[in-house]
């Protein structure tokens, strides 16, 4: 009699306590969700900016690239002499932000800010004589500038992508205050189409100074993830192009390169060194191609930290009087630049 | 006894302006309820309500099935042990709390193609316009997604 009564409770409580809930969801009928009816006013889709497996998009960047040792062969002009340099490093913080400002289904419009510098670090025994060693030596190079991007789909496939870009480029230091002189302005105009969830292809023209002076070439924006979504391809070529491997969702390695380069106005320089004939503008013209490896990873949520090491091949680092398009007159100095392994870390958040 | 009246009118007139004002609230709130399509239109997501709480599980998937002709799987997933639960039931708006001005915030979604989690604050633009915005640390950074409510079709 006990024992019914006890079995009768074990049941009661059992019953009482059953897991309703689950048992619901796992007795759904998903099929009941295939035939439905939009409702409102019909909406229009449209592609968005990325594709499925692409490396996460850096929010804010704070980083250090160091260089090791090269050398500088300073060529000579005016009155002065040339001048043949060690570097022991170069070494320099780069920062980035870039905060999307409107990101609907619409538009996607983020404006960002960038600071890179490059210090050069000459060996002991050097006595800067080329004013252009001296100015390295005391300023080193530096860009601050501000830019603008905006995507807009036009509907589930075209896209047109532009991109403007207000860079102070000099010798001259963190604290001191970029003159008008040094503004170059790039930009770039991409229509494209998002093929499909893992293919994106843009063409289109860009303004650009990655050259060592302002340039118009064509551009080419291919990003793409193979159908086993480990390997894909980021490219935006000619300034940057890479292979990614997805380790996991929060691990990547990519063996790539970019094309870094500037035109710098020298103010620093001139007026150290007035010389003869008086130049007016003073521009160095760098260039430079940096084959690198990279690997990117979650440190924490949204916290990637990037290590990057490769090969910097500089093919441009000489002086031109004047701000120009085209090659109108000779270099006023021709100078060269070793080319040493380089390494770069950053943390970095990453964007949604 | 005059005094004693006018108080339990008193009493009684607040609990009522309480619990009307409790069920506005609700109504409001509940608006949110339903099956909705996201902006891609890759899923279904029905929104439910657990107690004060919203939250929403994927019911339909475009591509319900992986390359190899299996069901889905959330395998980005950064916790090991659910990488083999599948998409179809997973929850993905959790902890939604109905704030007031056609607004619910301090809840989370989770974005099965990175097996991330973020922020999120949703917004009832009409009746059948949900802004789902995503983001990290601050509302700035994010991303807004449009979802359009849909109604399921009465089976004959």
């Amino acid at each position: 009699m006990n024992f019914k009564k006890i079995s009768l409770f074990v049941l009661l409580t059992i019953f009482c306590f059953r897991p309703t809930k689950l048992m619901a969801q796992e007795e759904e009928d998903y099929s009941q969700y295939e035939d439905v009816e939009v409702t409102g006013k019909p909406t229009k889709n449209y592609c968005t900016s990325k594709i499925v497996g692409i490396s996460p998009s850096k929010l804010i960047s704070v980083g250090y690239d160091f260089q090791s040792a090269n050398t500088l062969s300073a060529g000579s002009y005016a009155n002065f002499g040339s001048q043949e340099t060690e570097i022991q490093y170069n070494s320099g913080l780069r920062l980035m932000a870039n905060v999307p400002v409107i990101s609907n289904v619409k538009w996607l419009v983020s404006v960002g800010a960038n600071y890179a510098e490059t210090k050069y670090k000459f060996s002991p025994e050097t006595v800067p004589i080329n004013p252009l060693v001296k100015t390295l030596s005391a300023n080193g190079l530096t860009t601050m500038g501000i830019n603008t991007t905006v995507f807009k789909p036009l509907n589930e496939k075209t896209f047109i992508l532009a991109q403007t870009s207000l860079d102070w480029n000099g010798d001259y230091g963190l604290l001191e205050i970029p003159n008008s002189d040094q503004l170059k302005v790039s930009a770039a105009l991409l229509i494209g189409r998002k093929k499909h969830e893992r293919l994106m292809i843009g063409y289109g023209i860009t303004r650009t100074y990655r050259g060592g002076q302002r340039l118009y070439v064509p551009v080419l924006l291919y990003n793409y993830t193979f159908v086993n979504r480990k390997w894909g391809i980021e490219c935006l070529l000619p300034a940057r192009g890479a292979i990614r491997y997805t380790v996991n969702s929060r691990n990547m390695l990519f063996a790539g390169f970019e094309l870094e380069g500037n035109s710098y106005r020298l103010n620093n320089m001139m007026e150290d060194s007035p010389s003869l004939p008086p130049y007016k503008a003073l521009e160095l013209r760098r260039s430079e191609i940096r084959t690198r490896l990279t690997y990117e990873f979650s440190v924490y949520k949204f916290l990637w930290l990037s290590v990057q090491t490769g090969y910097r091949i500089n093919y441009k680092f000489n002086m031109d009087d004047g701000e120009f398009y085209g090659r109108k007159q000779p270099f006023i100095s021709e100078n060269k630049l070793g080319n040493p392994f380089y390494m770069m870390v950053s943390l970095n958040l990453v964007s949604p | 006894m005059g005094k004693i009246a006018f108080k339990l009118i008193l009493a009684f007139s607040l609990v009522g302006l309480l619990t009307k004002s409790a069920y506005t609230q609700d109504k409001d709130g509940d608006k949110m309820l339903g099956v909705w399509e996201v902006g891609s239109g890759k899923a279904r997501v029905k929104i439910s309500k657990y107690g004060e709480k919203y939250t929403g599980k994927i019911v339909w998937l475009l591509n319900p099935k992986s390359e190899d002709g299996t069901p889905k799987v959330d395998k980005n997933n950064s916790d090991e042990s659910k990488r083999s639960v599948p998409l179809l039931g997973n929850t993905i708006l959790i902890g939604f709390e109905y704030v007031g001005d056609s607004k619910w915030d301090n809840g989370t979604i989770y974005d099965a193609e990175n097996g991330s989690t973020y922020s999120c604050v949703i917004t009832l633009a009409d009746n059948n316009t949900l802004e789902v915005r995503g983001y990290i640390g601050v509302s700035l950074f994010g991303r807004t997604d449009t979802w359009k409510r849909v109604i399921i079709k009465k089976r004959d």
